[in-house]
Order: structure tokens, then C-alpha cells, then sequence
């Protein structure tokens, strides 16, 4: 598997500003964005990170407060595509999304809305044109090749 | 400088529930003279996907690219616009993964192409330079949320990173009293957690709008129907489990429109669960 991130975990020094710029980290003190990018340098095993990966708000601000352009919020999305390969559990949201999009190409199905005066309203009624979205021509297929790994 | 005939990508969210952000994208480039052309074919921009499935998120971000051609990009959803933006600077600068993409688009019949991706911010703030308003927005003590995905990330973004002002300009333009520093304007909605942790979202979008009331603001503005989804319509959501206090929410586009006098159905007022008649009603 290629590199999809922009993560450098070894340029690291352990100044802790992703921390400290960390979304998560408020709320949830033993979150340390610094520390996964140290453990991943020191080669601890993987799963331990497994859990708390899926805790990133993707906020992005460790990426813009790092004086050395670690990127955590990239190792971090590597470090969720790494325990999906491995099997292990990753937010049932995912899944579902997953199976909506390789039906239809979205990754959500056109729902009904009601709208504050209790109005059920849809793409037709409100006059929106039909969508030119869609699992057209061979992208479903291109979508199942990939999620098999023959891509 | 003006953008003319852009793409629109309209992104999943914003065309199959968070109408509003398409109905008043439209009547909006439709009051400002702007044709739109439609991408045929387009489908989920990939984002969602990012960390469990890279290489899918790559392949739909790239196959979105090539199917905009070489022209204007007009995003009008943060997560879309941070998904295409990152793809391209990933293909600028790793053959591995720009040989893969073309690979793969080629089964498609496809090929790769280098549209000039724009954020809705940017794209309204050069739309509307220069031009009168109908009905200003005065009197308003408007803020903005940018959402972080229009900002932040390893590509050069339209705006400074750490203290952007283009949005504040934007509120400028339609006559609101803009505050343009207060705390928390660059902080998250939450929206990305819901999908691991409802509570913690419903935390950070409430310590959001209870910083907009303690700077005293009458309304929030979004370019984003993400944050809009979670400081907008989860609204009552919030109130009940952390008893965050009502705030006005308006999209960009909403604000925008209200300030060209576009009705409140073609702005897609309708949807909005926050109390935007505190702002509507000063001005029937």
C-alpha cells in the first residue's frame, strides 16, 4: 500500500503543540496526539492504538500547529486504515456508509426531510432537479475491485 | 477577477438531506447571474472513508477530478472541498499514487484532469466584491464559523490558517457588524465524532455556540452543511442533553441571499431548526 497522508512521524520532537492544539484532548485527557506519534516511532505494538484512533476529531490542528510538519492527523488516519486491515473493530458507521456507497455511489441514500413547519419534503417537491450523481457506468465495479484488494 | 460557468459539486450531504445547501446555492448563483454546470456521473467525494479505506477515498476524490475537466470547482461542503483539495496535492506530489489513479481511472475510460478546486467561501467573496446588496444585514452582530476543513490541512487553503478573515469580510460586505475575534471561532463542530461518539460531537458543538452567546452574537454563519447540521439542526438535540442556550444559525448562502432579498423558500429557511426568525423578523 502506497503513502495516502502527509505524515512524517520521524521528524517528531516530542514539543507536545499537537497537544496542546488537540480537539479531543480537552475533553478527553489521556488523548495525546504526541504520544501516538511516539509510540508509532518506538514500534509499540499497533494495537494498542487500535481503540483510540477512531477518537480523532479530524480537526486538522495538529497539522497546522506542527513546527515540523508531522501531520498527526494523517498518522492517525494510517494508523485506522492499519487496524481495519488487521481485522480489527472499527465504528459501525463506517460499515453502513460503506454499503450504502457501493450501491449507489453516495454515501448516503435521498431522504425525506421535514422541515420546521412539518412539510415532508424531497428532491422533487421542493423543485430540485434530479440528481446526475449516481453508481453509474463501471464505478461500482471499480468500487467492489478495490474493496477486494484487486486494485 | 470573476469565475465564470463553474463545475458545482454538490457532494453527498448537501443533495440528499441538508437540502437547503443546495436550494439556496442555487437561487443564489441564479440572483448573481452565474451559470452552473452540472458534473454528470459524480459521486461521494471519498472523505468519510479516508482513514478505514485510503485507496477508495483516493479513487473517488481523483475520479470526481477527472470528471470536472480542467475548469472551476466550486465545492459548497467543507469535507468535500478538504477531500478533493488533499487528492490533488497528493497526486501533485506522489507518482506512486498518481501512476495507481490513472490506472484505475483507465478502467473507467477515464482520465485525470487538474480543475482549479474552489471553496464557496472564496468563490462568494469574489461574486460579490464590488456589487450593492438589496437589503444589508445592519444592526446584526453576526460571527463566523469556518468549520475546520476550510482552513486547516497540508495544501496551501485559500485563507491564513490560523486567523483567516475572508468569511468576516464576506458578513462585512452584506452590512452585519462582524465580530471578527471571539473564542472558540476556529474550533471544531464535532460533526466527525458522531460517527464514533455522539456525546463528545454534542459537547464540542454546544461549547461552540455557548462561546457565541458569551461574545455576544446574534447568529452564527457556516459555509459547511456539516457544522450547519450539527450547530443548526441538532439545535434542540443540544439543549436537551447539555442545555446549550438557542443561537441563531444561518448558512453562508442563507446569509448571503437574505442581504439580495432572495425569499426565504428559495433559501431554504424552512430547514433551518435554530431561531432564525429573531433575525428574519426585524426585517418583514
Amino acid at each position: 500500500m502506497f503513502k495516502t497522508g502527509f505524515e512524517r512521524p520521524e521528524k517528531c520532537f516530542q514539543c507536545g503543540r499537537c497537544t496542546s492544539s488537540c480537539t479531543i484532548s480537552k475533553i478527553m485527557g489521556d488523548y495525546r496526539p504526541n504520544r501516538i506519534v511516539g509510540l508509532v516511532r518506538h514500534g509499540l505494538p499497533e494495537v494498542m492504538l487500535d481503540k483510540i484512533v477512531w477518537n480523532c476529531a479530524r480537526c486538522m490542528k495538529c497539522v497546522e500547529y506542527c513546527p515540523q510538519k508531522v501531520a498527526p492527523a494523517d498518522l492517525i488516519s494510517s494508523l485506522q486504515y492499519q487496524a481495519v486491515s488487521r481485522g480489527s473493530a472499527f465504528p459501525e458507521a463506517y460499515g453502513e456508509m460503506m454499503k450504502i456507497l457501493s450501491e449507489t455511489g453516495l454515501a448516503f441514500r435521498q431522504a425525506d426531510v421535514t422541515d420546521r413547519d412539518f412539510e415532508v419534503c424531497n428532491r422533487e417537491s421542493m423543485g430540485l432537479p434530479p440528481l446526475t450523481a449516481g453508481a453509474k457506468g463501471r464505478l461500482r465495479e471499480m468500487i467492489s475491485k478495490i474493496n477486494a484488494g484487486e486494485m | 477577477m470573476t469565475f465564470s460557468s463553474p463545475s458545482v459539486y454538490w457532494g453527498c450531504f448537501a443533495s440528499t438531506k441538508q437540502y437547503c445547501v443546495e436550494i439556496s446555492t442555487r437561487s443564489l448563483l441564479k440572483s448573481l447571474g452565474t451559470n452552473l454546470r452540472e458534473l454528470e456521473g459524480w459521486s461521494c467525494c471519498g472523505h468519510p472513508l479516508k482513514g478505514p479505506n485510503p485507496k477508495l477515498w483516493l479513487y473517488l476524490a481523483s475520479r470526481n477530478l477527472s470528471l470536472a475537466g480542467d475548469g472551476k470547482l466550486l465545492t459548497v461542503c467543507n469535507g468535500c472541498y478538504l477531500s478533493l483539495k488533499e487528492a490533488q496535492h497528493l497526486m501533485r506530489s506522489s507518482s506512486e499514487a498518481a501512476g495507481w489513479v490513472q490506472r484505475a481511472l483507465s478502467i473507467e475510460g477515464l482520465e485525470y484532469h487538474e480543475p482549479e478546486i474552489l471553496h464557496a467561501v472564496e468563490f462568494f467573496y469574489d461574486e460579490l466584491k464590488g456589487k450593492d446588496v438589496a437589503r444589508p444585514l445592519k444592526g446584526l452582530r453576526l460571527g463566523a464559523h469556518y468549520g475546520c476543513h476550510s482552513i486547516r490541512g497540508s495544501f496551501k487553503g485559500f485563507d491564513k490558517a490560523t486567523n483567516p478573515g475572508m468569511l468576516e469580510d464576506i458578513l462585512g460586505m452584506l452590512g452585519a457588524e462582524v465580530v471578527r475575534e471571539y473564542p472558540g471561532r476556529l474550533d471544531c463542530c464535532g460533526a466527525t465524532l458522531m460517527a464514533v461518539d455522539p456525546d463528545m460531537g454534542f459537547t464540542l458543538a454546544s461549547s461552540k455556540i455557548t462561546q457565541s452567546h458569551e461574545a455576544g452574537l446574534d447568529g452564527l454563519v457556516t459555509p459547511c452543511p456539516y457544522c450547519f447540521e450539527m450547530l443548526d439542526s441538532r439545535q434542540e438535540t443540544l439543549a436537551e442533553l447539555k442545555g446549550t442556550q438557542a443561537m441563531p444559525v444561518l448558512l453562508l448562502q442563507q446569509a448571503i441571499g437574505i442581504a439580495r432579498d432572495i425569499d426565504q423558500r428559495g433559501l431554504g429557511l424552512n430547514f433551518n431548526m435554530s431561531p432564525v426568525g429573531r433575525i428574519l423578523r426585524d426585517r418583514d
